[in-house]
């Protein structure tokens, strides 16, 4: 659905992609994660047909962004990170707009305009103005004004910055709905918690190279090649790390200093799961009060892929 | 100091902006350009007093000129001194901080001033070249200085309380012209209207006292304070309120800035058309027996969408205000005859009133067609509607039917008051067609190639001081070539004739039909912008996506 081929963008002498090269098939849901400045929204905007790659092609549902542009505009729904806003129109009049520009007419569109409305549950606000719109309520209405001529595919451009939880909550419940009507999405955002919750493939970008791309699974499992307890002692923690560091199976057992008898076990290869900790805290005496593995998240993942530089 | 630390900072952004050094390029060469045609030949051998005359005569047009483009550019250069603060919501930071409003007012409008002042210190080695030429002393140099400087500030402190009180740049732009206009040229057309007169070979104080562009005229011409540096009495009042004004404006500014956005608020022209708006729907009311049935706007159907939202959602289009605001138009045109009673007869007064009309009709197409693009690139929607498949003879078949639209009952007005005084003898019936010829093209010519400009340029501002420089420089054509309407005020002014009169005065020097060729030129005027139209069009054409930020 998308492929980009060492797609490059140089502004004079600033480098904003670097030979990206990426594939997002049809259905995914793609998180693209990065530093601000790292080249996601340019990537974005050249697969929108708004920016022409210095070098290096792009391909939309088959199309080049080099020279078939008008045929990627009809296939796409680009909701950019700024909300564009015409005063004085009320929300069915700018979908009716967006509607007519895509030359959908008659019954047709009156039927579009009601579906959307209905899904991005803003019936009830068809006659309000625009510009009175809450921000929450805004991003349910460009994504309402990107469905109306049923595109394959949908650009979104930090779709939940800036909202408040509650919003955030509703426009995600919304881009799973897209994802079940079998859409492929291609998501920027900072909120990477929710992302890993709707996404199936992510990229991870940084200084315009793609450092990462592939399945939630693929990049946790990438970033922790070994498993971390967290277990929590009734007393003498210090003394219960060093214990634990005496058994081969054991790579590092650190003391939390900020909380208190917590201590951080890595596994070495082999070991079975974190049970063994426990069973191996009992045998020396140790009273063990609690444990768990420490899950590893999409936003830890970042961290680590990542250094942290932008372009 | 007052201001300091916004003035600096002004400053130094202005300085590193390339476009800085290239309008003060611009702005000489212009000077350039205009005044060495008058520059004596070298070959010839002329007498000493030829050549300090000839040096008198182009320090005097330099005056003039510098005046108009003083004008031109004082607003502009304030205009955005505080809207663009409101529009990136910097203002309450800034307001917040220990600058406090008159720091603010001051810092913007000093530094903005320095930019002006320094465009003015830039002809200063063009002016003193003059005195190798004899004919100016360096005093009369100074005293130019000192009204054109003066000016400046007026036009500069008007450009900041504009801008402090209004919403929009355009709407500064449009107001601070209008008033700057009516300074300057004021006195002229009022005299030309008959409306006060003053005896043949006297000059009226009044003007020179009002208008900085009159004072130079009664320094220039009702004395030969060139040469032997006579003052002429009272020389020093324009400068001197100009100063004032510009000042007070500027402290106006300060106490106004911390309630800004209510006062724009309420000055809002959206506000303003739906007061008026209830206000006549209550006194249409009396007459109605039910209320008017029917939506707000038409729907979006299935004509040009880009048409529909500049005749439907825009402020100036909606079909509501359109339509009062023109009723209010026609209604202050009849109490305007009433006004002007004893001048209907004369048809200097109609000539005048015609040309004015020429003048808006340009100037209001122009700012609204510039503003056109640029206000939808600055609100984010043009970014949507690249996205979309638009393609650009949808958009700027939308944009120039939606904008002549909007202005049709203003590009009729002159019609209608030429039918009018046609019919009760006082106008030649065949002025009317002259005019056919003349406004419609000009007007539709003004509407694309604002808009090519507004496509260009990357703000409202700029957009809109590149379409009335382009509109300035035009209003040259006729001097130059046989291209009557491309000076629309200029073509309405001698188009309109007296029954029984066209064109004697002009016909008593001159041999042939002077309809004919009068006819003639407004047709091939006409049929040239046309051509031009198509030039701009296919010049938009070629560039579309990329001017409206798309890949092609």
């Amino acid at each position: 659905m998308i492929e980009t081929r060492y797609l490059t963008k140089v502004y004079r002498d600033l480098v904003a992609l670097d030979k990206l090269s990426l594939t997002i098939d049809q259905g995914d849901i793609y998180g693209f994660i990065g530093p601000n400045g790292a080249g996601k929204t340019t990537t974005i905007r050249i697969l929108a047909t708004l920016l022409r790659p210095t070098s290096g092609q792009a391909f939309v549902c088959g199309y080049s962004v080099n020279g078939q542009a008008k045929h990627i505009r009809r296939k796409i729904g680009y909701v950019p990170d700024e909300f564009g806003v015409y005063e004085d129109m009320t929300v069915n009049e700018y979908l009716e707009f967006f509607a007519s520009l895509y030359e959908i007419i008659g019954k047709d569109r009156k039927r579009v305009i009601r579906d959307v409305l209905e899904l991005t549950d803003l019936s009830y606000k068809q006659t309000a103005e625009v510009d009175s719109l809450s921000r929450g309520m805004r991003q349910r209405l460009a994504l309402a004004r990107v469905l109306i001529h049923d595109p394959d595919v949908l650009l979104l451009d930090e779709p939940a910055s800036g909202l408040d939880p509650r919003a955030r909550i509703e426009i995600r419940e919304l881009l799973k709905e897209l994802r079940n009507m079998g859409k492929t999405i291609l998501i920027s955002s900072h909120i990477l918690s929710e992302l890993s919750e709707l996404c199936n493939k992510v990229g991870i970008i940084e200084r315009g190279k793609l450092l990462f791309t592939g399945s939630v699974e693929e990049i946790l499992a990438k970033v922790r090649s070994n498993d971390v307890a967290l277990v929590q002692v009734r007393e003498a923690p210090e003394q219960a790390a060093a214990a634990l560091l005496e058994h081969d199976l054991i790579t590092r057992a650190e003391v939390l200093a900020d909380r208190e008898g917590w201590i951080e076990v890595e596994l070495a290869k082999g070991a079975d799961d974190v049970s063994f900790v426990t069973r191996l805290l009992i045998e020396r005496s140790f009273s063990v009060l609690s444990i768990r593995e420490q899950e590893i998240d999409l936003e830890e993942a970042f961290m680590q892929v990542t250094k942290g530089q932008v372009a | 100091m007052i201001g300091v630390p916004i003035f600096v900072r002004e400053l130094v952004a202005h300085a590193r902006r390339p476009r800085t050094y290239v309008f003060q390029s611009v702005f000489l060469a212009l000077l350039v350009l205009v005044l060495i045609p008058l520059w004596p030949p070298s070959g010839q051998q002329r007498s000493g007093a030829e050549i300090a005359e000839t040096g008198g005569l182009i320090f005097e047009f330099g005056g003039y000129l510098q005046v108009i483009l003083l004008a031109l550019l004082a607003p502009a250069t304030t205009a955005n001194a505080i809207t663009l603060e409101k529009d990136k919501k910097t203002l309450d930071v800034l307001l917040l901080s220990d600058a406090g409003p008159f720091a603010i007012v001051w810092g913007k409008f000093l530094s903005r001033l320095f930019n002006l002042a320094f465009l003015l210190f830039l002809t200063v080695p063009l002016l003193f070249a003059l005195l190798t030429l004899g004919g100016v002393s360096a005093k009369a140099i100074l005293v130019q200085f000192s009204i054109l400087l003066a000016f400046a500030v007026f036009g500069a402190g008007l450009g900041v309380l504009l801008s402090t009180i209004l919403a929009k740049t355009s709407s500064v732009l449009m107001i601070g012209y209008g008033i700057l206009a009516a300074i300057l040229g004021g006195p002229a057309l009022l005299q030309q209207m008959g409306l006060y007169s003053v005896p043949p070979g006297q000059f009226s104080l009044g003007a020179a006292y009002a208008s900085p562009l009159y004072d130079m005229i009664y320094l220039f011409r009702t004395s030969s304070f060139v040469a032997t540096e006579s003052f002429p009495l009272n020389w020093w009042v324009a400068p001197l309120w100009c100063l004032g004004g510009g000042l007070l404006c500027v402290f106006t500014s300060g106490i106004l800035l911390p309630y800004a956005t209510s006062i724009d608020r309420v000055l809002n022209m959206r506000r303003v058309l739906e007061r008026f708006d209830s206000m006549t729907e209550k006194t249409l009311s009396v007459f109605r027996r039910s209320a008017p049935a029917g939506a707000e706007r038409p729907p979006v159907g299935t004509g040009n969408p880009i048409y529909w939202k500049e005749t439907s959602v825009n402020t100036i289009g909606r079909f509501r205000y359109w339509w009062r605001a023109n009723l209010a138009l026609l209604a202050l045109m009849a109490l305007s005859y009433l006004a002007f009673k004893p001048m209907l007869g004369k048809i200097e007064f109609h000539k005048v009133t015609v040309a004015i009309l020429g003048g808006l009709i340009m100037l209001l197409i122009t700012v609204i067609a510039a503003t056109t693009v640029s206000s939808e690139r600055e609100d984010s929607s043009l970014l949507l509607l690249a996205t979309t498949p638009v393609e650009c003879p949808t958009y700027v078949k939308g944009k120039v039917l939606g904008i002549l639209r909007n202005t049709a009952f203003l590009i009729a007005l002159p019609f209608l008051h030429v039918v009018i005084f046609t019919a009760v003898g006082v106008i030649h019936p065949a002025s009317f067609f002259l005019l056919l010829f003349a406004i419609p093209a000009a007007a539709a010519t003004a509407v694309i190639q604002a808009i090519f400009v507004s496509l260009l340029f990357p703000t409202t501002l700029r957009a809109i001081m590149a379409a009335i420089m382009i509109l300035v420089l035009e209003s040259a054509l006729p001097l130059i070539c046989c291209l009557p309407s491309f000076n629309l005020p200029m073509s309405c002014y001698f188009f309109v004739e007296p029954v029984g009169g066209l064109g004697q005065a002009f016909a008593a020097t001159s041999q042939g039909n002077y309809l004919v060729a009068m006819g003639l030129a407004v047709v091939f005027s006409a049929l040239t912008q046309i051509g031009f139209s198509v030039v701009i069009y296919s010049l938009i054409s070629s560039g579309f996506d990329r001017y409206i930020g798309r890949a092609a």
